[in-house]
């Protein structure tokens, strides 16, 4: 990724803006992924850009690819398969 | 010792630095999952209590975070050039102002929800909303602690007085940067899934 520091905040900054903007759409699990996504290519920003993992060793740039990925393959399949999985209203203490 | 805190001695000092903000990453993961899992099991509830919370602080904080994570991204860049410690200690502490700027509106956040009445017992939803937000803020103040360390340490360099810690600018900044991920995460999380 060869963005520049400046140009990686205005895109992070602008992707805030967005999501926050998507908050007043219907109710959507399509929506909810969708700003997910934009979450974690957020997060892959900020490592390799103001963390420079990006010009990092491969080791460790590939352990940062691998983390974003596995995070957000975890987060969003929850998102996804609890509600199927989980019976409304199940953990009354919650 | 070199007062330059070159690249290589930065690489070097951030050797064990990956362990620790990696694995602090995936024990964030697992909660937010947890809190997706017990979400799942009361949509009404956690819907409602979403709504309860101030979505445009949430928006605000997030876009101090990032100018902070910018600002000490940028502070590093210029602290590898010896004629631009005074650039580097000037972003230093607009980085350090917008971190303090994230804690004084999460502190009104709070204030708010518990003027209105909300607690970390109200239900499951401000249990995770007060949990996770704390565990972040604790890691806003301790990373803040940090660059404030930081931040004395170029003042000197700057005053040719002292030199700059490669080990501090790599775990510091690091972990500003880790805590802006975390709150990437967390603001959509708490905030904007429905």
């Amino acid at each position: 990724m060869s963005l520049s520091i400046r140009s990686a905040w205005a895109l992070l900054s602008l992707a805030t803006l967005l999501s926050w903007g998507l908050d007043a759409s219907d109710s959507a699990v399509g929506i909810g992924t969708l700003v997910l996504l934009v979450a974690f290519w957020k997060a892959r920003v900020v490592l390799l850009v103001f963390m420079e993992l990006g010009e990092s060793p491969p080791l460790l740039r590939r352990l940062s690819e691998a983390w974003v990925l596995l995070a957000a393959s975890v987060v969003i399949a929850t998102y996804w398969l609890a509600p199927k999985f989980v019976p409304a209203h199940s953990v009354t203490s919650f | 010792m070199n007062t330059t805190a070159t690249a290589q001695e930065s690489a070097q000092a951030e050797d064990g630095v990956w362990v620790f903000v990696f694995g602090e990453l995936s024990m964030f993961t697992l909660l937010f999952a947890t809190f997706l899992y017990y979400r799942a099991a009361s949509p009404d509830v956690y819907q409602a209590s979403q709504a309860a919370l101030l979505h445009g602080m949430g928006a605000f904080n997030t876009l101090l975070l990032l100018a902070s994570s910018y600002f000490v991204a940028a502070s590093t860049a210029a602290m590898r050039r010896p004629d631009q410690s005074a650039l580097a200690l000037r972003r230093m502490r607009l980085a350090i102002a917008c971190g303090v700027g994230f804690v004084l509106v999460k502190t009104l956040e709070y204030g708010h929800a518990f003027h209105a009445g909300h607690d970390v017992l109200s239900n499951g939803f401000f249990m995770f909303y007060f949990t996770l937000t704390g565990i972040h803020l604790m890691h806003v103040l301790v990373g803040l602690g940090l660059l404030g360390l930081l931040h004395t340490q170029l003042k000197n360099r700057h005053a040719e007085a002292g030199h700059v810690s490669p080990a501090l600018i790599g775990f510091s900044t690091n972990f500003w940067h880790m805590v802006d991920i975390v709150w990437i995460v967390l603001f959509p999380l708490l905030y904007l899934l429905r």
